[in-house]
């Protein structure tokens, strides 16, 4: 439940000001039109003072603002986006993921203590949806760019070393090949037993194979992730403003029945093994993370696989939805980012990923400090609380669900980026952040699956205010309404579920008309500002 | 009664969203509270009166939303004009015996609530629940560590006090009147507000200036908003809601609109949603 409802409240947040604002503006929207009749007077009122609703499925979201980032990560997030004019929301999103990318399958959280079996990875998803033109690119290659040096740095360092090993297996697998023939040609048991013993001791005697390290991908097959998976120590994030992934995911390449489970086990940590006829990979403890910025209308395509919104995949995504800055950016406005921001954010992602090569078997547990779990489980309780029946978050329960743990994820996340990987347990900071951040992106969540169709509430919402508009119908009973959409609703409580809807978002009023021996009759009114075109 | 008519109440009180925590029926046609299913524990929201006659009838509601409904085995329109007038009378007289007692009731708890504002002290603004809510005391008083709030209705008559706990815990006077009484801070000139609890009335007071009545909670602001229309037929009147917009139905906007409808007044949400927009 939200511990923000009152104007005392209100006056906390944001100020006494705030609050006589409020209160001025309600007496002026009351205010009675000088041209309305004198009978206006006794009818004042909230009656006729309709705020502009909000249509369902279109609600306003609030931005994230990058000071819920740790110093150096806020800075930068807070820089890439001023200096492209975005939305600060996108660059907050991405600098998430890629912090995830730098800690993935190296630290895993457990809230109950590092000694309990529940632990959280570190993967994150995230998917930011704004419109083509709005410089998605140069936010994620201003904020990855830090991954690509890193990845470039490790390649020249390990050159001669991959060189070395290279050749040395490639000398080892031809000089097995000549073996194998020699033994199968061999004259007598006694020369064979000796050519095998040759084989073993070569095969023992051959160097691993040495890989450049890769943090990212941007386009990938799900099978081609799989072996990533298996070449770069069970860890790969996916870094991508174009759909392709996306779509892959959903289905779209082939026929709508994609291989989800590599993105489902990457997402939970879960054993992966996989036998196939072409390919094997056995992998403990993968770890995948997404940071991916798309069109609005990618995600609406998406809503067409029915598949896809039931794997629940759409649920592991952190979504952010933020106005787009097309049409309002100051093109002649030019504002590079400061080097000592940029210098500072590189060197401090580099430390974090000082380590990274060496994999271990599992990864570190981080506990969380008292005061720290303890709000997270006042949060967790929130969210568990508003999904029930008739619950703010009802709707999107599978999305909510994860969030607590989502919450866990980024308070570790933001405790490594601030004190670094020797980190001992998650503060009570670093949660409040993560708790914050994650109440914030609950509407945006509701935004996006008011976009994927995913809000059954909404989209019935949204049918009853299409049918009171074509019919010119400003005022209905619920009996009527439910007649006439008998198709859809065919029980009164999800017809209930959409009005309520409806008169949150002040798009009607429903109230109940008393008759005389009778039950009361239930009448909706829409706002009229709902039929002006 | 038969058990067809006992299961037949329960799941009116059902239907209506205010069944029984542990379904247990008193017949004896008199008041009893219950706890309604859902509610916390320790509270008694729901009431009923069950009447056991040849064809059993009764009433049912909450304090908390307001409600009240009538129950009967048989459909008024099946019985006949006798039975549907003797069930009438019955109800009258059921009503008629509530209203005598709550009224009884009301004035013992008003001797009681008179007597305990005069031994309460002064408060000053550093009790723990005005100094975490950064308001500070108007016209309260201070009663062995708890925030005493006057409920005085509109002619300023002392009905009953509403306690504030360090920690929060807000409790009333038992018995003792509060529908469309109020608590009053600051005097009326341009503008009179109307909100539910103490801290918000304090909070609108003390950014705006103008007067500010405390209802208390969402199902009293109608009843004070009606009140205080016809003190000050002409004062503007605002209605601060408290936006619970977490919880279905969002209670604290739905009884202020309803209050705005009746009073003719405006209706003030905070809007958290622009906070987080700034």
């Amino acid at each position: 439940m939200s511990d923000r409802s009152d104007f005392n409240d209100l006056a906390r947040v944001a100020g006494k000001s705030a609050v006589a604002a409020a209160v001025s503006a309600a007496v002026i929207d009351a205010k009675p039109d000088s041209h309305a009749s004198t009978d206006r007077e006794n009818v004042v009122s909230i009656g006729d003072n309709w705020p502009d609703p909000i249509i369902p499925g279109q609600m306003p979201v609030p931005d994230l603002p990058a000071s819920i980032l740790p110093t150096w990560v806020g800075r930068m997030a807070e820089a890439v986006a001023e200096s492209t004019q975005t939305p600060p929301a996108l660059a907050v999103m991405c600098a998430l993921s890629v912090l995830a990318t730098a800690l993935h399958r190296r630290f895993e959280v457990a809230p109950f203590g590092e000694e309990d079996e529940y632990t959280e990875p570190l993967s994150l998803w995230t998917l930011t949806a704004l419109p083509s033109g709005s410089r998605k690119t140069a936010v994620i290659n201003a904020l990855a760019a830090p991954l690509v040096h890193w990845e470039k740095l490790e390649r020249d360092r390990l050159r001669s070393e991959i060189a070395r090993t290279t050749t040395a297996r490639l000398v080892g697998k031809k000089r097995i090949e000549k073996l194998a023939k020699d033994a199968v040609n061999a004259e007598s048991d006694e020369d064979r037993e000796r050519i095998r013993k040759l084989i073993q001791e070569e095969e023992e005697a051959m160097p691993a194979e040495i890989r450049a390290p890769r943090l990212f991908t941007g386009d990938v097959t799900a099978e081609r992730l799989q072996a990533l998976l298996v070449e770069h120590g069970e860890r790969m994030a996916v870094l991508s403003d174009e759909a392709g992934i996306f779509l892959i995911m959903a289905g779209m390449y082939s026929g709508g029945m994609a291989s989800l489970d590599v993105f489902l086990q990457g997402h939970a940590g879960t054993p992966m093994r996989v036998d196939r006829a072409d390919r094997c990979a056995h992998i403990d403890k993968p770890a995948l993370t997404f940071g991916l910025a798309l069109q609005p209308g990618v995600l609406a395509d998406v809503a067409s696989s029915r598949r896809f919104r039931d794997s629940g995949l759409l649920a592991r995504f952190l979504f952010a939805m933020p106005e787009s800055n097309v049409g309002k950016r100051d093109v002649r406005r030019r504002w590079t980012i400061p080097s000592y921001v940029k210098n500072d954010y590189e060197s401090r992602l580099h430390a974090l990923l000082d380590g990274r090569q060496q994999i271990a078997s599992r990864p570190r547990v981080i506990g969380m400090s008292d005061p720290a779990r303890e709000l997270w489980l006042d949060f967790a309780d929130e969210i568990e609380k508003q999904q029930g029946e008739r619950g703010g978050l009802e709707s999107i329960a599978d999305w909510s669900s994860k969030l607590p743990g989502a919450a866990a994820r980024i308070a570790a996340l933001l405790e490594l980026a601030e004190v670094g990987p020797s980190t001992e347990a998650v503060s009570l900071d670093a949660t409040a952040k993560a708790v914050e951040l994650c109440r914030l992106l609950i509407p945006h969540a509701q935004a996006a699956f008011g976009l994927l169709g995913g809000d059954a509430t909404d989209t019935d919402a949204a049918a009853i205010i299409k049918w009171a508009r074509d019919g010119r119908r400003l005022s209905f009973s619920r009996r009527d309404c439910q007649k006439a959409m008998e198709g859809r609703f065919r029980s009164v409580a999800r017809l209930e579920k959409a009005l309520e809807r409806l008169s949150q978002s002040d798009s009607a009023r429903v109230n109940k008309v008393p008759n005389k021996g009778a039950p009361p009759t239930t009448m909706v009114r829409m706002n009229p500002k709902l039929f002006v075109d | 009664m038969s058990a067809a008519h006992h299961d037949a109440f329960l799941d009116a009180l059902a239907d209506a969203g205010l069944a029984m925590h542990k379904p247990t029926l008193e017949i004896d046609g008199t008041l009893h509270r219950y706890r309604v299913a859902g509610d916390k524990s320790g509270s008694l929201n729901g009431w009923y009166v069950f009447h056991d006659e040849a064809k059993p009838f009764g009433a049912f509601g909450s304090w908390k939303t307001g409600q009240s409904c009538t129950w009967s085995a048989e459909k008024p329109e099946r019985m006949t004009p006798a039975e549907r007038q003797a069930m009438a009378a019955r109800q009258q007289a059921a009503r008629a015996a509530l209203a005598a007692e709550t009224e009884r009731v009301q004035a013992a708890a008003a001797i009681r609530a008179m007597r305990l504002w005069d031994r309460a002290n002064v408060a000053s603004g550093a009790h723990p629940y005005l100094a975490r809510k950064q308001v500070q005391s108007y016209g309260l008083k201070d009663l062995r560590g708890q925030l005493v709030v006057p409920v005085r209705d509109a002619d300023g008559k002392l009905w009953s006090l509403q306690f504030i706990g360090a920690d929060g815990k807000k409790t009333f006077l038992t018995g003792g009147r509060k529908r469309g009484c109020y608590h009053a801070i600051g005097r009326p000139s341009s503008l009179l507000c109307v909100c539910e609890g103490y801290a918000t009335g304090a909070t609108i007071y003390e950014a705006t200036g103008h007067a500010t009545a405390v209802a208390f909670d969402a199902g009293n602001i109608k009843p004070v908003a009606v009140a205080l229309r016809a003190k000050f037929p002409a004062l503007p009147m605002v209605i601060c809601a408290d936006n619970d917009d977490q919880t279905p139905g969002n209670p604290g906007v739905t009884a202020a609109k309803d209050a705005a409808r009746a009073a003719r007044a405006a209706v003030a949400i905070p809007r958290f949603m622009e906070v987080a927009n700034v």
